[in-house]
């Protein structure tokens, strides 16, 4: 749904994302992720066509980015993390201009939405709070029922249950065969909803994989309560936090060793778990400032 | 046809203000008119005496005597700057706006090329541009079949045909700079207006700089030259639009390939 083939975007001497390769398939929930400034939205921008490319290639629905930028278009639902409207227009406006540019009869399904959401689309959108207007973002990226939503940051400014509201509608429609391609800097979001993922850092793809095989080449988190006496040296082992006499760390490498490690010292219980998805990010990250 | 749609209903308040505004203007002068007439030969007597005050706005080529040159005069200077000033406000922000105020990401991340929004933006620019000058030419009218006055009817509508070309003129070279554009700032356009207006009192004045009528609209709708000529200025109109026209081309080529400041 989604190929770009080292994609990238300078503005001037500044850096915009260099090189970028990812690949979404399609029915996939992915997860794009990076700190502010990473080049998540500069690389959306490019995907709807808003920005130009200084080098690479796209494509978009098996699109060309730049050539068929409105048929691609035409298949997408985009929420933009911020968004603004054009004064005086009510949220009804705000979707029945997108229905008619698009061509669409599809009221009915804006009402549902908004209902759903709990929004009152009489209102005047310069009146309605940040979370609002996002509101009225989602029912203008999903009316039309769009084979490839791309959301920036759509939960931002909704409460949590609109989130989980949000959510739902999401995946009802990931069931019914749409594309997800969500940039996000809520991890356990990703966690939660995304099958792959990829990590920007600098504009540069630091990785790309399944969620759960980037769970699998990180660390552990390691857990151990009721330690007595003197904690065992655990070689790797890294963000040790202490509470009474619960241990916990993260720590990467071989299972053996740490068995090892662990058997020089004195604990009740045992835990070994993934980690989550801030630690996974956190990792990545670290890891990719250590090789620069 | 959305986005004319949208861009006629944004704009139509606005028009119908200034064409209100401006159709007040017409009607204060030709109230005045009679009073005009009655004095006709000391105007031209104080006119003759006027000096360079007198050159520079062409009145000493003016016979008061005439209804066509007063209302020439009168409206031509309001409609021209008025209208001129609508016309550059309205071209300088329709493009430029999208991204000054935030919108562009919501418009262009909807099915829509790039040259449908300009040109739909384009088409309602001369229709606003084209109704302010009807409502006010009807105003006039009315006003002037009020006051039972006689007129050359072939001076009029080359004068009115000229004013409205001025106007399109502006708004043409103002919507091709707002392509250039990322703020709404109308500034530029209403400089532009008076630049031109100064323009054409500086050629009134100095006859040596003639050949700079090429480069302000406002020496096309000078009343004496239409009504000399038998007809609009079609050499200056022309020379007007292709270089309006050409700026108008940059921008729509420059807007088609630009990158959009969100």
């Amino acid at each position: 749904m989604i190929e770009t083939t080292r994609l990238t975007k300078r503005y001037g001497r500044a850096r915009g994302i260099d090189d970028l390769s990812i690949r979404v398939n399609r029915g996939d929930i992915y997860g794009f992720i990076g700190s502010n400034g990473a080049g998540k939205s500069t690389t959306i921008r490019l995907l709807l066509g808003l920005i130009r490319p200084t080098a690479g290639s796209a494509k978009v629905l098996g699109l060309d980015i730049i050539k068929q930028k409105k048929e691609i278009l035409a298949g997408v639902g985009y929420i933009p993390s911020e968004i603004s409207y054009y004064p005086g227009m009510r949220g009804v406006d705000a979707a029945r201009m997108a229905q008619r540019i698009r061509r669409v009869a599809c009221e009915a399904e804006a009402r549902r939405l908004a209902d759903r959401l709990s929004l009152d689309m009489s209102r005047k959108v310069t009146d309605l709070s940040f979370g609002n207007k996002k509101k009225v973002a989602i029912v203008c990226a999903l009316q039309h029922k769009p084979d490839l939503l791309i959301l920036d940051e759509p939960t931002s400014g909704l409460d949590p249950l609109m989130q989980k509201a949000f959510w739902d509608i999401i995946l009802e429609r990931h069931r019914q065969g749409a594309t997800i391609f969500l940039s996000s800097h809520v991890l356990s979001e990703i966690q939660q909803h995304c099958t792959r993922a990829a990590i920007i850092r600098e504009g540069r793809l630091v990785v790309e994989d399944e969620v759960h095989a980037l769970a699998r080449t990180s660390a552990k988190r390691v857990t151990l309560r009721n330690v007595q006496g003197a904690m065992p040296e655990i070689r790797g082992a890294r963000d040790l936090a202490q509470v009474g006499n619960t241990v916990s760390f993260l720590v990467q490498g071989e299972a053996m060793q740490l068995l090892e490690d662990l058997s020089h010292g004195s604990f009740d219980d045992l835990t070994i778990t993934e980690p989550d998805m801030e630690e996974i990010f956190l990792h990545f990250y670290e890891k990719e400032e250590v090789r620069a | 046809m959305t986005i004319l749609r949208h861009e006629m209903k944004s704009g139509f308040g606005a028009m119908l203000i200034w064409s209100v505004a401006l159709s007040i203007f017409a009607i204060i002068a030709l109230a005045m008119y009679p009073l005009v007439a009655n004095y006709s030969d000391m105007i031209n007597f104080l006119v003759e005496r006027m000096g360079l005050m007198g050159q520079m706005f062409n009145l000493q080529n003016m016979n008061f005597y005439e209804f066509m040159t007063y209302y020439g005069l009168e409206y031509g200077n309001f409609m021209g700057l008025g209208g001129g000033m609508f016309a550059a406000v309205t071209g300088m922000v329709m493009v430029a706006r999208e991204e000054g105020r935030h919108t562009a990401e919501y418009l262009f991340s909807q099915p829509i090329s790039r040259g449908s929004v300009l040109i739909q933006k384009f088409i309602a620019l001369i229709l606003l541009v084209t109704l302010l000058n009807v409502f006010c030419t009807v105003v006039s009218l009315i006003g002037i079949g009020i006051l039972g006055q006689t007129f050359s009817r072939d001076a009029f509508i080359w004068f009115h045909i000229s004013l409205l070309l001025m106007n399109l003129q502006v708004a043409v070279l103002c919507f091709g700079i707002s392509c250039f554009k990322k703020r709404d700032n109308v500034v530029p356009g209403l400089g532009i207006v008076l630049a031109f207006y100064f323009l054409n009192l500086f050629i009134n004045v100095n006859r040596q700089t003639a050949v700079l009528e090429y480069l302000t609209p406002y020496y096309y709708t000078d009343i004496t030259r239409i009504t000399a000529a038998k007809g609009p200025l079609w050499r200056s109109i022309g020379i007007g639009f292709a270089s309006s026209g050409a700026l108008l081309f940059a921008g729509f080529g420059y807007y088609l390939r630009k990158d959009l400041s969100i």
